[in-house]
């Protein structure tokens, strides 16, 4: 399968320029389904409507708003949004590095991989000192009318970007003031800290698959041939005596499975 | 950026994220059960853009049927799969809820992996887990032990009719839950014929490692990842807020979900838990 490049454009470092192009590198394979009328089961369609009156306003005469207090709108005109919009650009902005992994989990979105385009060796040469250096590139563009920051990083020898969330965007656990660890007995903590390691594997995703979403699947064609569902039942889950005794009976399975392999 | 796109009717204002959690249940790590409750840990922006009316009262979305076009409400509308050309299958709510039943109520943590080797490509979007109900002791021994060995728990579960496999992260004390991309939405670059040619530009890998070490910061910073767009609106609006005329004041019925303070709740349910420790 090749897919299509989605956009295309220019990495810029410093004076240098590697040119490339983008691609998606996550796809969707959920189930889909539509919204129907319960009673005829037909389409559900959508419009828009004034709040006060009901009536139905066309798409193309909305106007656009923003809401600066809870029931206060201000009015934004079209020459105002467009004055907003940024600058179009096929420029990706190298501006600054950080090692790899110094970025934690929460700042990452969406990621594309990017293709050589026209500069096999410029390529080659970003491709190179990223990996040898350890470093990802902190970058900005313009994509779509839409302001991108991203990391700029190689997976597989292959260069990638991906999108960064913005700073106010993100609740940091910094924000929020740590918890106490005092009153926690060693005794527990040990046997805690055992207990992971007894269940430490290397990170492996194609050991998990999305059940629910084949049990969806499964759920459809059942229904669609006419067949009848049958509602299972939660069962409710039975509560250990205290935190340590949990630990140590958990400890103790763990490792019996451990140990026969 | 939520991957099931078909659109959302609001149904009672209950499913939406109170000061109670989007999801509340239990993490549980061999037979120790911690009860807990998931926040979002993204916020919105502070200035959101709105449809309106030409006299500036907002817009609503109305559902109507393609075929009658009469106005549907909540209780009209069910979820249809079409499984052949115009034939659908309808999957109600309590179908949805009983095929995962247990995975609903439990994140199980059946295994541990390096935080560092989950591939940021993976990384979906990030929660927190508050401890809820009972004592906080086994929500701060967990993350505590889990922050320093560096280690993710990893688990699926199941949140609004949708399956999740997540990542529970520990960082300064706190669990958070980073939602992972299941393999099958991950590409790799040959999947999607990316080719590349062996070979460099020795002139320019020189130039380039050189300005890597010298562009090189331990990390980022608020300025640097700013949201301009953000920026640019908020000054444009308050620039016209003191113009009379482009002002218009509407409340509006629906709430809109409240803005959770995630410091406030942390604040409030550790202390719960340790009044109840010295009681």
């Amino acid at each position: 399968m090749t897919a299509r490049a989605i956009w295309k454009g220019v990495i810029r470092l410093g004076r240098h320029e590697v040119p490339v192009q983008l691609y998606a590198a996550t796809v969707d394979p959920a189930v889909h389904f539509r919204l129907l009328h319960r009673k005829d089961k037909q389409p559900v369609r959508q419009r828009l409507v004034h709040s006060e009156t009901g009536k139905e306003v066309p798409r193309d005469s909305a106007r656009k708003g923003a809401e600066i207090d809870r029931g206060v709108f201000v009015r934004l005109d079209e020459k105002e949004l467009a004055e907003l919009e940024p600058a179009a650009s096929r420029t990706i902005n190298v501006e600054r590095f950080v090692a790899d992994e110094a970025l934690d989990h929460e700042w990452y979105d969406r990621s594309y991989y990017l293709g050589p385009d026209g500069d096999d060796k410029a390529y080659g040469s970003l491709v190179k000192v990223l990996q040898e250096e350890h470093k990802e590139g902190i970058a900005r563009w313009v994509m779509r009318k839409k302001d991108y920051i991203g990391s700029l990083t190689v997976r597989q020898g292959v260069l990638a970007l991906v999108t960064l969330r913005f700073w106010d965007e993100v609740v940091r656990p910094a924000e929020i003031e740590s918890p106490p660890s005092k009153d926690l007995k060693p005794a527990e903590v040990k046997m805690a800290r055992q207990l992971i390691v007894a269940l430490a594997r290397p990170f492996d995703p194609t050991q998990f698959r999305d059940e629910f979403n084949m049990k969806i699947r499964t759920l459809i064609q059942k229904k669609a041939r006419g067949g009848k569902i049958s509602l299972k039942k939660i069962r409710p889950k039975p509560q250990p005596p205290s935190l340590e005794q949990a630990l140590k009976a958990s400890l103790a399975a763990a490792r019996g499975k451990g140990s026969h392999g | 950026m939520a991957r099931r796109k078909e659109p959302k009717v609001k149904k009672a204002p209950a499913a939406e994220a109170g000061p109670r959690g989007m999801w509340s249940g239990t993490l549980s790590f061999g037979l120790v059960s911690v009860p807990v409750a998931l926040f979002p840990a993204l916020r919105r922006r502070p200035v959101q853009l709105r449809m309106l009316a030409e006299d500036g009262i907002p817009l609503k979305r109305e559902y109507l049927c393609s075929a009658d076009n009469k106005t549907l409400g909540p209780d009209d509308i069910v979820r249809g799969y079409e499984y052949a050309d115009g034939k659908y299958v309808i999957v109600e709510d309590r179908e949805l809820e009983a095929l995962e039943a247990e995975k609903s109520n439990d994140i199980n943590l059946l295994q541990f992996a390096r935080v560092q080797d989950i591939d940021s490509f993976y990384f979906d979007r990030p929660y927190y887990l508050a401890p809820s109900g009972g004592s906080s002791k086994a929500y701060r021994l967990l993350a505590r032990v889990m922050e320093e060995e560096g280690k993710a728990g990893i688990a699926t579960f199941v949140m609004r009719e949708r399956e999740y496999l997540v990542a529970i992260i520990a960082a300064q004390g706190l669990l958070m839950a980073e939602t992972l991309r299941f393999a099958d939405e991950v590409r790799q670059p040959e999947d999607i014929g990316v080719t590349t040619r062996p070979g460099e530009n020795p002139l320019l890998s020189k130039a380039l490692k050189k300005l890597v070490s010298s562009l090189t910061k331990p990390t980022v910073d608020a300025r640097e990842m700013e949201d301009r767009f953000a920026r640019r609106l908020m000054h444009l609006v308050e620039r016209k807020k003191k113009d009379r005329n482009a002002a218009v004041r509407f409340a509006e019925e629906e709430e809109q979900g409240k803005i959770i303070d995630l410091v406030a709740v942390f604040k409030e349910r550790m202390a719960k838990a340790s009044r109840r420790r010295a009681a």
